[in-house]
């Protein structure tokens, strides 16, 4: 048996691999991921502080803008640039008026703590007219300025576990999307090439299902490690290009994680795949395929549609949806970077190899169906020896 | 070929297969002896397919017995059957070698030795230059051909063939009838399941005749023909008579 199941797999698997459409795919694929590693690395080009120059022609003016830009460094305004040699020149005029020439961003930064010294600046004139000693003044104005602000907790949905979970679950998705729409293909395509029968007499319905499911799935692993190589080596490239170093961005990585969401891969890919395979060969050409498979697509639409509700409000659906099996994959990775307990794990994996399963048993009716036309008058195992 | 001692490729007796439908076999009896070429005769929906699909394994009878090779019907004797269906038909983006050597490690012959029997094969029916060829790229003519390879291409001792003539030209014709009758005179059993009455009565040493589920004759195609002088007219004396 595993012998057919093996010569079946490479069958499709060169059938797939020796198409011109799943190079051309590849290198879609590698061309959005340099133009993501050049966007990422421009991203995460290190910042180059903004040169600011202050025109005053008072010294108490000079000396409160410069005030101004220490508190805003303090602050951690964002008093840099990507753009090298970036600069910001500042008037400030004795009507306590200032005008900005230069980097946008350095005068958003600078603009409210200029204010804020120029208002102390004319408030200390003030009370100096009045007769107030600066000492005093600039006590007063301490103690007026002791205001403390509470800086809100960042919220739960931004938790970076919370994102990494959304993240493997959008990416399940996507290979799902892929690897099922290659299956139906398939699985289609031997009832359209008419060699169904022929391939009956030589394998059961099982053998069939288990063959095409292990051949896409090597389809999917050789895009997926051809994409990590050639990626791996594209995104270097971008990152040398740019001029930052690649070193640290692997420090999130957790081989934990990644072995857990190996497993539900896998184990999505068989349940999903069983029961497309199985439906799949009903559908006599490829249009008639797709209408098949209409309503699973349509359910992974819903599907992304709740990845998208629980990565921004977690507990917005029931843990109890992890036991239903079109969602489970899902729900096991949006916990996964979080920590899993292991019998959910163990109990979602065993959930998902279970409707494969029965998928596989309904693969001999619907086999014979799609053969014959007319259900059996009692549905029997047949091909049960092969 | 094996030299295996056993008088009859298959037989069946008393199958019975039934669809939700109605349709199906009630009483399906035949014989198909080694060395002879037995023809499967009877009309659209008379149920041989049915009976061939049982024979393959690739539906469960309800009732009755198959014989393969003088033992009962099992998944390793199976694999010694060589079977075209009706509808024919092979995956366009195969090369034609890939195609033919598929078809024999199905039915578990090593990848080498398959791959040696497809380039044997194909160079014997003057396909050898258009082996790496995709069978897409074939003429219907060299198409049909490699689908024909396919079913050899393990070297079987049971060859079943659901009507084979239908769509060929007359030369691939009568390259199918030259590839039977060798393959029947190295002592192989062929069950060919045939409309083309004239060529049966021709090619075939024994008929097996199906109306509506049931066999109206099995034996020796002199004896179908009786005092009728073709096997048309002697197939519509057996309808006749069972009307």
């Amino acid at each position: 048996m595993i012998g057919r199941v093996l010569t079946l797999a490479e069958r499709d698997w060169l059938a797939q691999v020796r198409a011109p459409a799943f190079w051309i795919a590849l290198l879609a694929v590698q061309a959005l991921v340099g133009l993501g590693a050049f966007g990422l690395a421009l991203a995460l080009r290190p910042p180059v502080e903004i040169a600011v120059t202050l025109h005053a022609d008072d010294p108490a003016l000079a000396a409160a803008g410069a005030r101004a830009l220490e508190a805003a460094r303090a602050a951690g305004e964002p008093l840099t640039s990507s753009a090298s040699g970036a600069g910001l020149n500042v008037r400030l005029s004795p009507g306590l008026a200032a005008a900005f020439y230069g980097s946008e961003r350095g005068a958003a930064a600078l603009r409210p703590h200029l204010r804020r010294e120029l208002e102390r600046l004319a408030q200390a004139q003030a009370l100096e007219r009045l007769g107030v000693s600066p000492a005093e003044a600039a006590r007063a104005l301490a103690e007026a300025d002791a205001v403390s602000i509470p800086v809100p907790p960042p919220s739960p949905a931004l938790r970076p576990e919370r994102l990494a979970g959304a993240g493997l679950a959008v990416l399940l998705w996507i290979q799902l999307v892929l690897g099922l729409g290659m299956l139906l293909q398939a699985a289609a395509q031997e009832r359209a090439n008419r060699s169904l029968e022929m391939l009956l007499a030589a394998a059961g319905p099982a053998e069939i299902v288990l063959g095409k499911l292990l051949g896409v799935g090597a389809t999917l692993a050789t895009h997926a490690a051809a994409s990590i190589v050639v990626g791996a080596g594209v995104s270097a490239g971008a990152f040398g290009i740019v001029g930052v170093p690649l070193a640290g961005l692997g420090a999130g990585f957790d081989p934990g994680v990644a072995a857990l969401t190996a497993e539900v891969f896998a184990a999505a890919f068989a349940m999903y795949g069983t029961v497309l395979v199985s439906l799949g060969v009903l559908a006599r050409d490829f249009p008639s395929a797709e209408a098949l498979a209409r309503p699973m697509f349509a359910g992974l639409v819903l599907i992304a549609a709740l990845i998208g509700v629980q990565a921004v409000a977690p507990g917005a659906a029931p843990d109890a949806l992890t036991w239903l099996p079109p969602l489970t994959p899902f729900q096991l990775l949006l916990r996964a970077p979080g920590g899993l307990d292991p019998t959910v794990l163990a109990g979602g994996l065993a959930l998902q190899i279970m409707v494969a399963i029965a998928a596989l048993a309904c693969a001999r009716p619907l086999f014979a169906r799609a053969l014959t036309g007319a259900w059996p008058k009692r549905i029997k195992l047949y091909n049960k020896q092969a | 070929m094996l030299a295996v001692a056993y008088a009859f490729g298959v037989q069946v007796q008393g199958l019975r297969k039934l669809y939700a439908g109605g349709r199906g076999v009630e009483d399906v009896s035949l014989s198909a002896p080694r060395g002879a070429i037995t023809g499967f005769i009877g009309a659209n929906g008379a149920g041989k397919s049915t009976t061939l699909r049982c024979i393959l394994g690739i539906l469960a009878p309800d009732g009755g017995r198959i014989a393969l090779f003088g033992e009962e019907a099992s998944a390793a004797a199976r694999r010694r059957i060589g079977f075209i269906p009706e509808e024919r038909g092979l995956n366009p983006a195969d090369r034609a070698r890939d195609a033919v050597a598929f078809h024999a490690r199905m039915r578990d012959v090593p990848r080498r030795e398959a791959y040696r029997r497809a380039d044997e094969l194909l160079e014997r029916v003057g396909l050898g230059e258009v082996g790496r060829s995709r069978v897409g790229r074939l003429s219907k003519g060299n198409a049909q051909r490699v689908q024909l390879l396919c079913a050899f291409a393990h070297d079987p001792e049971l060859l079943i063939l659901d009507e084979p003539f239908s769509g060929l030209d007359p030369m691939a014709q009568e390259e199918v009838r030259d590839l039977l009758t060798g393959f029947r005179d190295r002592g192989g059993s062929v069950l060919l399941s045939t409309h083309a009455l004239l060529a049966a009565e021709r090619m075939c040493d024994r008929v097996t005749v199906l109306s509506a589920g049931r066999t109206l004759f099995d034996g020796p195609t002199a004896r179908a023909l009786g005092r009728e002088p073709d096997l048309p007219s002697a197939y519509r004396r057996m309808l006749e008579r069972a009307a």
